[in-house]
């Protein structure tokens, strides 16, 4: 498992979370999503590219970040209706990141990436 | 003047949390046990959860196994302790967005959500901020502004700007730039016996009041998202709310909860307390006091 594979994962979700995190609020205040539907539709396109290039390392984590940006892009479209797709994308993302990154949540002690057998979060 | 019964309801629960977390400043002072809870209040025709606590798969489970969570329940077998039946409930308060406090939501689906408004703005601002800054949000999972987003479409979501009365003598009040940058507790007006508290996260447990009792300082929480400086100031307001009365607010990481208020404990080992009885309302914890 290379350190850039996993860097480029971590990168691309963390942009992802905070998207999906603004994308709900911006439904929920009512704000413009112009410029979320263009990043969405920007990191979905990366994470497409990104799995492509990696090769089997980190591809489905990669794949699922690409589904899950399209996802959240189709939702901001179609102005927050039907938020099922996207949150079930979301969920397996989520899924598939933890098999190769450390929990981000605070205040874990991130010391053992959640889906690896064996490893214990002593936090 | 309104009529709630109050009850507190753990539903799972850390045996090795650490008192830094729980109160600032308690470094290498160990451990101890931190009930998971919520509160239903009912009466006045409403039934009211105030969090909702976590659903124990996907993300809450991952969360639990980090935090070493155990004895978790769902409102399925908890609540028909209090004689409440999850679909009953129509009032859901989330004092802010951390798994443990806003991670159920789905099980409540008749419920109107109040939330922060700032909480959710909060999710905006941080929209553009480099990965070095993503503590500020690290916490937090995008699926339930995702949910709330749903609940929005049906009608039932009220974002919270000021103090606002939500049900008669009930009131939501914003607690901003403390805990969370959205967080807000809930002050109730009950007729029958005063003024109760429930704090979320705005304190963890009575330490951190008890001092100023003996002429002492506030002890703030450990986890801080927002200022120390709103924090103090929001446990001053809440002082002065109860009239110093600390044991009116309600913590809901409060172990000694079963001693201070009537409870029972379950054969499951978890508790409800109960801190007010409406008219006409059959007691739960009676039990507990007659084995006791």
């Amino acid at each position: 498992m290379s350190a850039v594979a996993e860097a480029s994962v971590r990168e691309l979700y963390g942009r992802y979370k905070h998207l999906a995190l603004a994308a709900g609020a911006a439904l929920l205040l009512e704000e413009p999503v112009d410029g979320l539907v263009a990043d969405a539709a920007a990191l979905a396109g990366e994470a497409r590219d990104a799995a492509a290039a990696e090769g089997a390392a980190h591809a489905s984590q990669l794949r699922a970040c690409a589904d899950a940006a399209s996802e959240l892009r189709e939702l901001l479209v179609r102005g927050g209706d039907d938020v099922g797709a996207a949150r079930r994308a979301h969920k397996h993302l989520r899924r598939e990141v933890w098999k190769v990154v450390p929990c981000e949540y605070v205040p874990c002690c991130a010391s053992a990436p959640h889906g690896r057998e064996g490893e214990e979060c002593d936090g | 003047m309104a009529d709630y019964s109050i009850w507190i309801v753990e539903y799972a629960r850390v045996k090795e949390f650490p008192e830094g977390i729980l109160l600032q400043g308690h470094y290498n002072a160990g451990t101890r046990v931190a009930p998971y809870c919520y509160a239903v209040v009912k009466g006045e025709g409403h039934v009211a959860v105030v969090d909702c606590g976590f659903d124990n798969v996907e993300l809450g489970a991952e969360l639990a196994r980090s935090y070493n969570v155990s004895d978790w329940q769902p409102p399925s077998v908890v609540l028909p302790r209090i004689g409440v039946d999850p679909d009953e409930v129509d009032t859901m308060i989330l004092t802010h967005n951390h798994f443990d406090h806003a991670g159920g939501v789905e099980f409540f689906p008749n419920a109107h959500v109040y939330f922060q408004h700032r909480e959710v703005a909060n999710y905006m601002w941080a929209r553009n901020l480099p990965e070095r800054l993503q503590y500020l949000t690290a916490a937090t999972d995008p699926d339930l502004m995702l949910w709330l987003v749903d609940r929005m479409k049906q009608g039932k979501l009220t974002l919270l700007e000021e103090p606002t009365e939500v049900l008669p003598g009930l009131q939501v009040v914003p607690a901003h730039d403390t805990h969370t940058a959205g967080s807000q507790y809930v002050t109730i007006e009950n007729g029958r016996d005063g003024r109760w508290l429930l704090a979320g996260d705005n304190c963890y447990v009575h330490e951190s009041f008890a001092p100023a009792k003996e002429g002492g300082q506030f002890v703030p929480i450990g986890l801080v998202f927002g200022s120390y400086e709103r924090c103090v100031l929001t446990m001053e307001e809440m002082w002065q709310w109860v009239d110093e009365d600390y044991t009116r607010i309600i913590p809901f990481h409060e172990e000694g909860l079963w001693s201070a208020y009537p409870s029972r404990v379950f054969d499951d080992t978890l508790h409800v307390a109960e801190l007010s009885l409406a008219a006409g309302e059959q007691s739960r914890v009676v039990a507990s006091e007659a084995a006791a």
